[in-house]
């Protein structure tokens, strides 16, 4: 009877565990599984295979890889994840699962990390020999262990350790060497860390937090206190509370908010659900240059920038557009907003650097369309069939990639098409450097060049907000009024306007405001500069 | 190492039996009397004894099947069949070996919709002027903007289809590795420079690693483009401070400038920077090269100009000082090769042949970043006539640059951008006593069409290396890590 009571507490468990996963990335964080999807592309090749298997742990790898392309369909990579979380969760306990949830807060950990956690423990399980059958056994396993899910094949040795006690003192020696083999011999330009700890499985391999160590040991400990103490009640519901607790900490304090949500606005930029950004920054908005960028874009493709621009917080001069920062994330929005300008050249620079910046080496699938789009419009058709047959090997890339190759060459399918043919009469029509320092002028420049481009128009006045230039705002006001469509001046410039008339002094007013924030912070930093 | 690539070969011939899905021989073929479109273009190309096997696709992606059959001008035949032409590497060299100095005529059978179709017979050229160079060192560089991404400098072995690392980005994580500069391509003297917060130029010799800090309060920035001086103590450098701009348009991407730049010399013996006041001047001089005895320091120079408005006026002639290795001091005056403002062209990276009769250069309508113009010519000056030609046969509409020498100055490596103007692909060329060069040939790839166009990566700074680079990279990492330099000081 206990039993089968503790077999329905442990698959009642489980149910709530995988409902509880799925809803939690799939209902509260789904911009976490679009930020993890795109900064890969799995390609289904053998050569991709070959190349991710080459080195010890790539296995696990590998299938992250593999896993992670699903999240480009939300629901069923929360599931998937629910579904590792459950198989995690009934191989090594809920205390890894939970701990593995909080890892998961930082969005540089790969999924090949659970994986190989998952793998290193299904092996141990499969292998249910002792004595000398199971350590002749285990002559093949840990090598096959080891290069499957790489360092963490300790958490097999360990627990093999566990199992068969002092007959198994050889195994750990057996790994150590292994690893001393491998790094000796294969791994020439791995450093020791990389051999020894499961960097592979961290974004930034140089910067792996101590969790992804700690865990390991903690699964392996976690697992052994439930062997020796399989016969106390209390140890399941004491696990759950556990688990609980640590799954609680762990998305409280794993799960950085600003940066959640930062991530949150560049997933619904990737998806064009502008009224959404808006809406969020109406209740919520972090102050950084990135959030600025999103919420205007957001207002620009609403046509409502001229208007509530300066409704919303505003980093300053980098507020449309961010200069170059050299991470994988930052460049993004304003690549977008890049694109749709008509700016094809710096989307295409902003899309390639961020592609670049990947640490790990991986190609990102939102980069890579984007850069074949660039291509496209551009009319360089050789490089952006490359990028399109990379695409091509991919799972839910390939079918876009297949109608885009159509169009190569075929100038007047790509005059026709919507956005190809849009972008190619609001590009610049002669050629010349680009200036981040005269970001308005290079705005002015691209309306000039097209009238119907409302967009460069909004961001040239916008930008001559931010700058505060009030001489060229009010000089191209009437230009302004002629060509971008209201009916009547837009409300954030009637604000503007009141306000230099005033001299700023304007109570409430949404610029006003602006501009004093602007000359506050001038001052405090003139005033650090100085004490420096 | 022969075991492991007896292994290699082994695993290779297994997996060719069990997925080359064509066999068959050509029954009947339909003569077409047109030369076959390859990929990568090696009709007519002329190449060294023991290269690694010229493998080529039909450039027809809907093949069924391919048969060619290669016959030596002075004997030796060989055969190959499948999905496309993979010659065996030891038989290859054999027939190379039989016909130096003679052709090798292919004829190829194609098998397209069931049916077999003969082109007309094509030939290779085998020169009498042997290429020993183990293989080729360069970077790896994702043709981006501003961010370096996943880079390496690697080698590969010419003979063979091998590739190695020298070193990778995953070693020295975050940092910007720049041209590895070897003596003569000795792979055991050589330069790098690395970028980012643990920078510092690399001076490899005999095994021992050495880092410098290269900025001194007498010279204006770190140190970049460098050339050995042929006795391997001194080596020139420029010191330059480099931009780079985005064009808007459709053509060129990227044009980097510098605002300022001087040459000096390194005495590596003694980390000491030899100056010159001809080298320092309010002119950009840049890219200093050591002509073959060591006498002559070749070097271009442009007047200023603001930039980047003024990016297309910046012009730069080619000019040369003597340089005088056993005191270490410089001649007193500066001649002129090429004059910038007359010929209004821009001339850079001078490349000195090593037996002492050419010099390679680039030319272009402005600027001192040759890779970045489409217009980027090489062209070629004799050292005792000063007479100058473009070297035709191997330039394209396309850019061409990052050219270097073989030991016996009969072949050049070099990368061009002519197949899709973005990607720098490294070609191999032959030049003749006259200074004539053969039609280039790309680098052999086991299966190149499937090599070159998945490749995603941009070949730079490519150079010959004598032998294989053997530096222990994990050593690099301490000591790139450790952050200690050694301040260099003024002589």
């Amino acid at each position: 009877m206990k039993k089968v009571t503790g077999r329905y507490l442990n698959w009642g468990v489980s149910v709530l565990v995988g409902i509880g996963v799925f809803l939690f990335w799939y209902v509260a964080y789904p911009h976490a599984l679009s930020y993890q999807e795109q900064y890969q592309l799995f390609l289904w090749t053998w050569d991709y295979f070959v190349e991710r298997i080459s080195v010890p742990g790539g296995f696990a790898d590998w299938l992250g890889e593999f896993i992670v392309q699903f999240y480009y369909v939300e629901w069923l990579g929360a599931l998937l994840l629910a579904l590792i979380s459950v198989i995690v969760g009934r191989l090594a306990g809920w205390i890894p699962v939970a701990l593995l949830l909080w890892l998961m807060g930082d969005p540089s950990v790969l999924l090949g990390y659970t994986l190989a956690i998952m793998i290193a423990m299904g092996t141990y399980k499969l292998n249910k020999f002792d004595g000398s059958k199971g350590l002749l056994i285990d002559l093949v396993v840990v090598p096959l262990a080891y290069w499957l899910v790489g360092p963490l094949a300790w958490v097999y040795v360990g627990l093999r350790l566990f199992r068969l006690r002092k007959s198994g003192w050889i195994l750990p020696l057996y790994l150590l060497s292994l690893q001393l083999v491998a790094y000796r011999f294969l791994l020439l330009q791995w450093t020791l860390e990389m051999t020894f700890l499961p960097a592979l499985y961290y974004r930034i391999p140089m910067m792996m937090p101590s969790l992804m160590w700690i865990i390991p040991i903690v699964t392996v400990i976690a697992f052994v206190v439930q062997s020796q103490f399989k016969s106390v009640k209390w140890l399941e519901p004491v696990q759950v509370i556990l688990a609980l607790a640590l799954g609680y900490i762990g998305i409280t304090t794993g799960y950085n908010k600003e940066m959640y949500e930062l991530i949150r606005q560049d997933y619904l930029v990737r998806n064009e659900r502008w009224g959404e950004i808006i809406n969020r920054a109406k209740e919520y908005q972090v102050h950084t240059p990135f959030s600025s960028v999103c919420v205007n874009l957001a207002l620009s493709q609403k046509r409502e920038l001229a208007d509530r621009m300066f409704d919303f917080w505003q980093s300053g001069e980098d507020a449309l557009i961010m200069p170059r920062i050299r991470d994988l994330t930052s460049m993004l929005p304003s690549a977008e907003a890049f694109w749709r300008l008509g700016m094809v050249n710096s989307a295409l620079r902003y899309f390639f650097d961020t592609q670049e910046s990947i640490l790990n080496g991986r190609t990102s699938g939102r980069c890579t369309k984007r850069i074949a789009e660039c291509m496209i419009v551009n009319g360089h058709y050789q490089t952006a069939k490359k990028h399109l047959d990379l695409l091509k090997k991919s799972l839910f890339y390939h079918d876009w990639a297949v109608e885009a190759e159509a169009l190569l060459g075929n100038e007047t399918a790509i005059n026709a098409h919507s956005v190809y043919g849009k972008l190619r009469q609001l590009r610049y029509k002669n050629d010349f450097l680009y200036s981040h320092f005269e970001l308005y002028k290079m705005f002015g420049l691209l309306f000039m060049n097209n009238t119907k481009n409302t967009m460069a128009l909004d961001y040239f006045m916008g930008q001559m907000l931010l700058e505060g230039q009030m001489q060229g705002f009010q000089q191209y006001l009437p230009a302004a009024e002629k060509y971008s469509g209201y009916r009547e001046m837009p409300i954030g410039y009637q604000d503007a306007m009141y306000c230099i008339q005033k001299q700023g002094n304007v109570p409430d007013s949404p610029y006003a405001n602006y501009v004093k924030r602007m000359m506050a912070e001038r001052r405090k930093n003139e005033s650090n500069d100085e004490a420096h | 190492m022969k075991a492991m690539m007896k292994l290699t070969k082994i695993i290779y011939i297994i997996s060719c039996c069990l997925f080359l899905s064509c066999s068959e021989k050509p029954t009947n073929p339909t003569k077409v009397d047109e030369v076959p479109n390859i990929y990568p273009d090696y009709i007519g190309v002329t190449i060294p004894v023991d290269i690694a096997p010229l493998d080529f696709n039909d450039a027809d992606m809907d093949i069924e099947c391919m048969d060619v059959v290669v016959k030596g001008s002075k004997g030796g035949e060989m055969h190959t069949n499948g999905e496309w032409a993979d010659f065996d590497i030891d038989d290859w060299h054999s027939l190379t070996e039989q016909n130096t100095g003679g052709e090798l005529v292919f004829t190829v059978c194609v098998k397209k919709n069931g049916q077999w179709w003969q082109y007309r017979d094509f030939k290779m050229y085998v020169s009498q002027h042997r290429l020993d160079e183990y293989g080729v060192t360069y970077r790896r560089i994702a043709p981006g903007y501003e961010v370096g991404g996943d880079i390496g400098i690697f080698q590969r072995d010419i003979h063979s289809f091998q590739e190695t690392a020298i070193l990778a980005e995953c070693i020295v994580p975050g940092q910007c590795m720049n041209c590895h500069v070897a003596n003569r391509t000795n792979p055991n003297t050589f330069n790098m420079q690395l970028r980012g917060s643990n920078g510092g130029t690399l001076i490899y010799k005999d095994g021992k690693q050495t880092y410098l800090t290269t900025k001194t309060d007498s010279t204006i920035a770190n140190t970049s483009y460098s050339y050995w001086h042929p006795d391997g103590d001194y080596c020139a450098f420029s010191t330059n401070s480099i931009h780079q701009s985005f064009f808007v348009g459709t053509g060129q991407r990227i044009e980097v400038y510098d605002t300022f730049s001087n040459v000096l010399v390194l005495d590596t013996r003694t980390n000491e920077l030899v100056l010159c006041p001809l080298l320092q001047t309010d002119d950009w001089e840049t890219y200093p090269a050591f002509s073959a005895d060591g006498k002559i320091l070749y070097y271009c120079t442009a007047k200023p100009h603001r930039v980047p408005a003024e990016w297309d006026q910046v012009k730069y002639s080619l000019c040369k000082i003597s340089f005088d290795a056993k005191t270490g001091t410089y001649g007193e005056h500066v001649d002129t090769l090429l004059n910038a403002l007359e010929l209004n062209k821009s001339f850079t990276y001078p490349r000195p042949s090593y037996d002492g009769k050419w010099l390679m250069y680039n030319v272009t309508t402005c600027g001192n970043f040759p890779v970045n113009h489409p217009e980027a010519d090489l062209w070629l000056m004799n050292l005792e006539t000063g007479e100058t030609h473009p070297l035709t046969e191997a330039n394209s509409n396309d850019t061409e640059s990052f050219h270097n020498w073989s030991l016996n100055s009969h072949w050049f490596v070099f990368s061009s951008r002519r197949e899709n103007g973005v990607y720098s692909m490294p070609y191999i060329a032959y030049i003749d006593e006259n200074g004539r060069a053969g039609k280039p040939f790309l680098l052999p790839q086991r299966n190149p069409r499937k090599y070159y166009l998945e490749e995603m990566d941009s070949y730079n700074c490519i150079d010959f290396t004598s032998g294989k680079v053997e530096i222990d990279a994990r050593e690099m990492h301490r000591k790139v890590f450790d952050n200690q330099r050694i301040q260099v000081k003024i002589r």
